[in-house]
Formats: C-alpha cells, structure tokens, sequence
C-alpha cells in the first residue's frame, strides 16, 4: 500500500452519508470482475465531491 | 531576456531546498487590482473570464515578473449560483468574507456525531440559500456550481499557462490545491471567529472533539485534489491559509489549534504532497512551533522581524514575503528599492527564500505602478547569487 493509500486510510471518514464503492458492493449483487470497475468509478466520483464541498463550498 | 524555463527552475530549486542562480520573486497581485489597472468595474468584470484574462495579458505583458499576476478571479458566478453567504460581493464589487455564524453552540453533538452529515443537511443549506431551495432547484444549483468551476476553471487553467509561456513566467506550481487548519475550519465555516473563541471558554470538549473529526476531513479534502492518483511532492502543493492562530492566547492556541495543524499537515506531507502556509498576521511568539513541521514547509509570512525569523525557521522551511506593500504607495523609487535591498541582505543568503510582499496588492489604487516596475527589476539584479 502506497503512502498516499495509507494516509487515506488513517483519515477514513466515518459517515454513511455517502455512497462509497464500499457500499455499492454490499448493497446489489455485482459480479466480482465488475468490482474494480465500480470501486474506480465510485471511488473517483466520492474523491471529486469531497474535494468540491471541501475547496468550492468552502471557500 | 530570462525565459520561462530559466524563471520556473528558480522556484523549482528553492522549493527542493537548493540554491537558485538568484532570488525568485512572487509579489502577489489580485485579479481585481488588474481589472482596475485595465480600466474594468470590478461588478461586472469578475463574471466569467473574458475580461480577466484580458487584464492579465495587459498587466503581464507590462511587467517582468517571474510569476503571472493578476488572474485568477474570486468566481463570483459561482458563489451567486449557490447564494452564498459566506462569500458576497462589496458594493463596489470586491469580494467579501463577512463574519457568519452559521452553527449553534448546542448542535456540537450533532457535528461530532457525522460531520459530513451535519455538513449537508444544516450547514450547507444555512451558508447558500440555493441549497435550501426545494427539490429539484437545490440540486440544479449545485450541479451547475459543480460544472461552472470545473469548465471555467479549465479554461483559466490553460489560458494562464500559455500566458504564462508567452510573458516568460515560472510554471513551476506553487499551489495546486487547498485545505485548512481543523480550528480555522470551525471558526470560519461554522461558528464565526467570535462564536469559536467563546465557545473555547464555555464548551472546550465539545471545541476539542469537533476539530479532532475535521482533521480527517481537512486531510481527504488535501488527498482529493489527485482525484486518487499518488503525487508528487513536486507538482502537488497544498495551501493552508492560517486565520485563527494569532488571535488566541499561547495557551489556547497550544491546546485548541496547533495540535490538528500538525497533524493535518504531518499528513498531507507523509502522503507525498507538498505544504504552501500563509502565516496571517504577526507569528513571532510562534515561530518555534514551525519546527514541528516536515521540513521544506514554504510558509509566507506577513509580519515580523525578518532576522529572527529568518534565523528560527529559514533554516528548515522556504520563507516568502515581509515586504511592505504599503511603501509602494508612499515611497520614492529609491526608497522602495533601499527596503528591498534591506530585506535581501537578511533573507537571501543561504536560499530557502521568495520574496514577496507582506500582503498581495488588491486593488489598483493601493500602489504607485511605477514603484511596482522598480521593484521587480531591482530584486532580479540584486537577488542575484
């Protein structure tokens, strides 16, 4: 694991207010070979709105 | 001439800690000082970015800085579209940060419990009125902030580093992305400045729980800048304008503030990024905290004696700035460049130095241009190593 993926871990944000991969994989059946597509996916779109609710919305 | 290459390498070897053929200078100047400058009311100018970017062409194309000045506007389509509240348009149509209160004392819990939570359900629709619009005019403002600052951004991005390429100024990035202290966070987005001073007297656990679950924030915040991907200390900077440090007493600061700062930046720097502070006012009684940092910190201060700063944190960080703005207004040519000679004979020798004012030029009128073209050309000769 990368410096940067630790860091992230270590600042792991206790909320079930958001979506995250996490969930969607708990919540519908996916198939397994489409789990990276998704935790890419919704990993990007939950790193873009937190970035935007912590510089935009808070600027 | 010096070419764009040469002025980006002088910033890239000081911000890796090594010396520069001379002292890069990064005299700040606001996007409305070079609207004003251009002829351009600042009410109706900042909207999109037409105008902007032709002010900074003319403010550029004037002026052999190393850095491009001038651009980048406050975006106030974008905090109109989301009816911002913390973020307003003077009458004049400068940007203002008024003092809100957007959090009650008795809501810590709720804070604590799910920031984030907290956040978009009472904090966001407090702070923008668009957001405490019904169903589905809330999320229609938000999107179109959302699309409007990453299209709009993209431009002034791209248009910033071909102006950049054609005036002959560092691309070297200084700053690629923005957090803050945990504290400040609180203060200036939740609880008002005066409201989080109080509140250290009347609920100091409730203040030290709330800052300790935003530090995670304030560090993902920093991380999503890469949208995921592993950067480089290099080309990834995150700034942190510090407000609320010197406004408290030693003791407050020790126990409420400084402790997240650290640890927010500690952070941020193990996970491969660069640090950019803003040191806001006069630091001198907390100039040992620095060296608590990761080294190569680049802090820019406003205030102080620049010997004994130079001296306590010059050694380990990149200083930048200290110049007084305000004597380009009052002085004469030779008194404007005396001071800078003055400040490059303390901070120069060794490296580790940007000059730069004490505080950016906002508006058109606060200097005398020609003292600004005076200096320029006076830290390029007398800056040389």
């Amino acid at each position: 694991m990368s410096a940067y993926d630790e860091i992230k871990e270590k600042n792991k944000i206790k909320s079930d207010y958001f979506l995250t991969s996490e969930n969607i994989l708990e919540k519908y059946t996916i198939d397994p070979g489409a789990s990276d597509d998704i935790k890419e996916s919704f990993g990007l779109v939950e790193e873009m709105l937190l970035y935007f609710t912590l510089t935009t919305l808070s600027n | 001439m010096e070419n764009s290459e040469f002025r980006s390498q002088l910033f890239t070897d000081v911000l890796a800690g090594k010396m520069p053929t001379r002292v890069p200078e990064s005299c700040g100047v606001n996007a409305c000082a070079a609207l004003e400058l251009a002829g351009y009311d600042l009410r109706c100018a900042q909207y999109g970015y037409t105008k902007v970017l032709e002010a900074a062409e003319k403010i550029n194309a004037k002026y052999d800085t190393d850095t491009l000045i001038g651009t980048w506007p406050a975006m106030p389509y974008v905090t109109k579209a989301i009816g911002s509240r913390t973020n307003v348009m003077g009458a004049d149509g400068f940007m203002q940060h008024p003092n809100v209160h957007i959090m009650e004392p008795t809501e810590y819990n709720q804070l604590i419990a799910d920031p984030l939570k907290y956040m978009w359900h009472e904090q966001m629709p407090r702070a923008f009125t668009e957001f405490s619009q019904p169903w589905p005019l809330n999320a229609f403002a938000l999107l179109k902030a959302f699309l409007m600052e990453k299209e709009l951004g993209m431009k002034m991005f791209m248009a910033n580093y071909e102006m950049s390429l054609k005036y002959n100024k560092s691309t070297t990035p200084v700053l690629t992305a923005i957090s803050r202290a945990p504290f400040d966070y609180l203060a200036d987005y939740f609880r008002s400045f005066t409201g989080a001073l109080t509140d250290i007297r009347r609920y100091p656990e409730k203040v030290l729980e709330a800052v300790d679950v935003l530090k995670p924030l304030m560090v993902r915040g920093a991380l999503a800048s890469t949208a995921g991907n592993v950067p480089t200390r290099e080309n990834n900077r995150v700034f942190f304008a510090l407000h609320m440090a010197t406004y408290m007493r030693p003791k407050d600061f020790q126990k409420f503030w400084w402790p997240t700062f650290k640890a927010t930046i500690w952070d941020v720097y193990t996970a491969g990024f660069g640090i950019l502070i803003f040191a806001e006012e006069n630091w001198m009684q907390l100039l040992d905290f620095f060296d608590e940092l990761p080294p190569l910190c680049h802090i820019m201060f406003e205030y102080g004696d620049p010997k004994i700063i130079k001296e306590k944190v010059g050694k380990k960080h990149i200083i930048q700035g200290m110049y007084p703005v305000d004597l380009l207004k009052r002085g004469t040519k030779e008194e404007v460049t005396a001071k800078a000679k003055e400040l490059l004979d303390v901070m120069a020798p060794g490296g580790q130095y940007i000059f730069d004012f004490d505080k950016s030029i906002l508006r058109a009128k606060q200097v005398d241009w020609d003292n600004f073209g005076y200096l320029v050309d006076c830290v390029k000769e007398y800056g040389k190593y």
